[in-house]
């Protein structure tokens, strides 16, 4: 089962931060190695808790999502 | 300077990851002999501790990266970087050179960011794209992210295997300069501000920049990465998300890297770096060599504190050696509290007489206007019930899991209680979840994160402030809620026990005792005329103690003892004779 947090980290890694640079979920799916249903269900997750944003076929970081990740540092 | 033109009268130096037969890695090494031997210029190879002669063409070592694990390539690249960006001013005469032209992505990086500091185009050489090797994952897109952000800013690109060449324009460099007293590299500066770090920085840029040419170095949020200048003070913001990396410590690199061209791009030139954190640290140590500055450091918290000693991991390990390379670079090392003061010098081995402790402060004026609005109580809690209040990450160390054990223990003893949590964090769902999971639904509130304004309001609505930390070099959110004259209980731990004097500002309790929490809690509960004094008492303490414009000045003295020692040390480069 994925975790959550892993997929915030993974957007972040990727620097899927807004629309421009948003990526496609299929791909993300691709390169996180996890089934396709299961990433979009814990992206429905992340997105009712405002983590992340859909455009179109595309998922990035909100900016409330950026900050929980940088909360790991300090 | 002259046009770029590909041809081979300029004086080039070559930044390469690999030669033939001094490094060989793979086919690279051969590739790159064929191109830079025998054209004239200088070497700079990267990873490669030597220096020697090859066909009459002068090969200097970058330096060798220090010994620390690393996760994938990028981090070493980034390694390599910034262990190559402070040797450079010892190893590399740069009287001559005309051009820097990197190969392939990790001599791109390095070319790319030396360029700048020397003044002189950069040109990026290609020999395989990664797109053309076929791999796939982070590690992949990250380089991908890099190749094309050199070929972005390179004034020159060339296309070793067919010898093309394109985007050729002609090399004006402005020659900007903005000297300032003091430079603060801080990773954290509105709009990102995630912990204390970033608040206690903003009231120390604001009062220095009062006396003082000041600049903050830092990174900005999607959309919102311009810089600013407000009257003596200037802000100057990175893109954190230029690249894609493969994870938090490239991502640190990463924006650090950033940080350095931004700082030679624009002329900096600081008398003294002031860095914070190790998130800033290879930044700062890069532009101390390059730019010939002595750098000051504090130290918020450690790896070694954080983790209670145990330094396993690669990423603990990176981050460990750079919050040591930052201590032991730095002229003196601020910390905010006695204890983390034992904590740095146990951490770091350094010598006693060069950590000072330096507490953090508040900005009691503009505390002070931030008054609740009518009916804004109603948003927390019913008007019978008394508010604990809890502002922080939700991450293991501040202990919010013990608030919400305290918070079960003490619900099930009486019903008045309303314990209003702010912030957000790693652990907030598992926390919202215990909360659910006690039936504690609608007696433990999670705001979210609060902007300064909310949250200091809310402090200020709240009867007792919660801080059950189980590691906390300082604690801001005390000295918040003595402001707010709020009795607080507060673990024994670390700064919490420096700041609050027990039973006088407030209670301590043991850390990680949920029993003891809510017994406290409940004394203060049943005891509102009790509380009420110690709130009063600890504005008063906090009023004598922890006022910004004090501490600065004394951060100021220092500053000017650092320079003084600067100034009779006789330290030089041989990056000197540059602008």
């Amino acid at each position: 089962m994925l975790d959550p947090f892993d997929v915030l980290k993974a957007l972040h890694a990727l620097a899927a931060v807004d629309e421009v640079r948003a990526v496609d979920i299929e791909k993300f799916a691709r390169i996180l190695g996890a089934p396709l249903e299961e990433v979009k269900e814990v992206l429905g997750t992340l997105s009712k808790m405002e983590y992340v944003s859909f455009s179109g076929e595309k998922v990035y970081l909100t900016e409330i999502g950026v900050l929980k990740i940088s909360s790991l540092f300090c | 300077m002259a046009p770029l033109d590909g041809s081979a009268e300029m004086a080039v130096l070559h930044v390469v990851p690999e030669l033939e037969p001094i490094k060989r890695v793979g086919e690279l090494a051969r590739w790159v002999r064929e191109t830079v031997l025998g054209g004239g210029g200088k070497v700079l190879l990267l990873g490669y501790e030597g220096r020697r002669t090859l066909d009459e063409v002068e090969v200097v070592g970058g330096g060798a990266p220090p010994r620390v694990p690393v996760s994938d390539v990028l981090e070493e690249a980034f390694m390599e970087l910034f262990t190559t960006l402070a040797e450079a001013p010892y190893r590399l005469n740069p009287s001559g050179v005309e051009l820097v032209e990197g190969h392939e992505w990790r001599g791109g990086l390095v070319a790319y960011v030396l360029a700048k500091r020397l003044g002189v185009p950069f040109r990026f050489s290609i020999y395989t794209r990664e797109e053309e090797r076929g791999g796939w994952g982070f590690v992949s897109e990250a380089v991908k992210s890099v190749e094309a952000f050199l070929e972005r800013e390179a004034d020159e690109i060339v296309e070793r295997r067919t010898g093309r060449v394109s985007k050729t324009r002609a090399a004006s460099r402005e020659s900007r300069r903005l000297e300032c007293e003091v430079l603060h590299v801080s990773w954290e500066y509105p709009p990102h501000v995630v912990g204390g770090l970033g608040r206690a920085v903003v009231s120390i840029v604001h009062k220095l920049s009062e006396a003082s040419r000041t600049v903050v170095l830092t990174i900005g949020l999607p959309g919102r990465v311009e810089d600013e200048e407000r009257g003596s003070l200037t802000v100057l913001r990175v893109d954190p998300f230029t690249f894609r990396t493969t994870g938090l410590v490239s991502w640190v690199y990463a924006f650090n890297a950033l940080m350095v061209a931004k700082a030679l791009s624009g002329g900096l030139r600081p008398r003294l770096l002031h860095a914070h954190d190790w998130l800033s640290a290879p930044a700062a140590v890069a532009l101390k060599h390059l730019l010939r500055v002595p750098l000051v450091a504090t130290i918020h918290a450690t790896e070694y504190g954080r983790s209670r000693g145990s330094i396993s991991t690669p990423m603990q390990q990176q981050i460990h050696y750079w919050e040591w390379r930052l201590t032991y670079e730095a002229w003196k090392v601020f910390v905010c509290s006695g204890s983390m003061r034992g904590e740095v010098l146990a951490a770091f081995a350094l010598p006693s007489d060069k950590v000072i402790v330096l507490p953090n402060g508040i900005d009691l004026e503009s505390f002070d206007k931030h008054a609740p609005a009518p009916g804004e109580r109603d948003r927390y809690a019913l008007p019978w019930e008394k508010i604990v209040f809890f502002a922080g990450r939700h991450v293991y160390d501040k202990g919010v899991d013990v608030l919400i054990e305290a918070a079960r223990i003490l619900l099930s003893r009486r019903g008045d209680a309303k314990f209003v949590v702010a912030g957000d964090g790693p652990m907030r769902m598992h926390l919202e979840w215990m909360a659910r999971s006690y039936g504690l639904g609608d007696k433990v509130l999670f705001t979210g994160r609060l902007p300064d304004d909310a949250l200091y309001r809310a402090m200020k609505l709240a009867d007792i402030v919660a801080v059950p930390s189980r590691y906390e070099p300082f604690g801001i959110v005390v000295l918040e809620a003595m402001a707010a004259a709020k009795p607080v209980v507060a673990s024994r731990v670390g700064g919490l026990s420096e700041i609050v004097v027990d039973g006088e500002t407030g209670l301590l309790v043991p850390p990680d005792d949920p029993v003891a929490l809510a017994s406290a809690i409940e004394r203060l509960l049943d005891n509102p005329e009790m509380a009420k004094e110690m709130g009063l008492r600890a504005r008063r303490r906090v009023e004598e103690l922890y006022r910004w414009d004090k501490i600065v000045r004394y951060m100021r003295y220092v500053y000017w003892r650092v320079l003084e020692e600067y100034a009779a040390s006789g330290w030089h480069t041989l990056f000197d004779s540059l602008p």
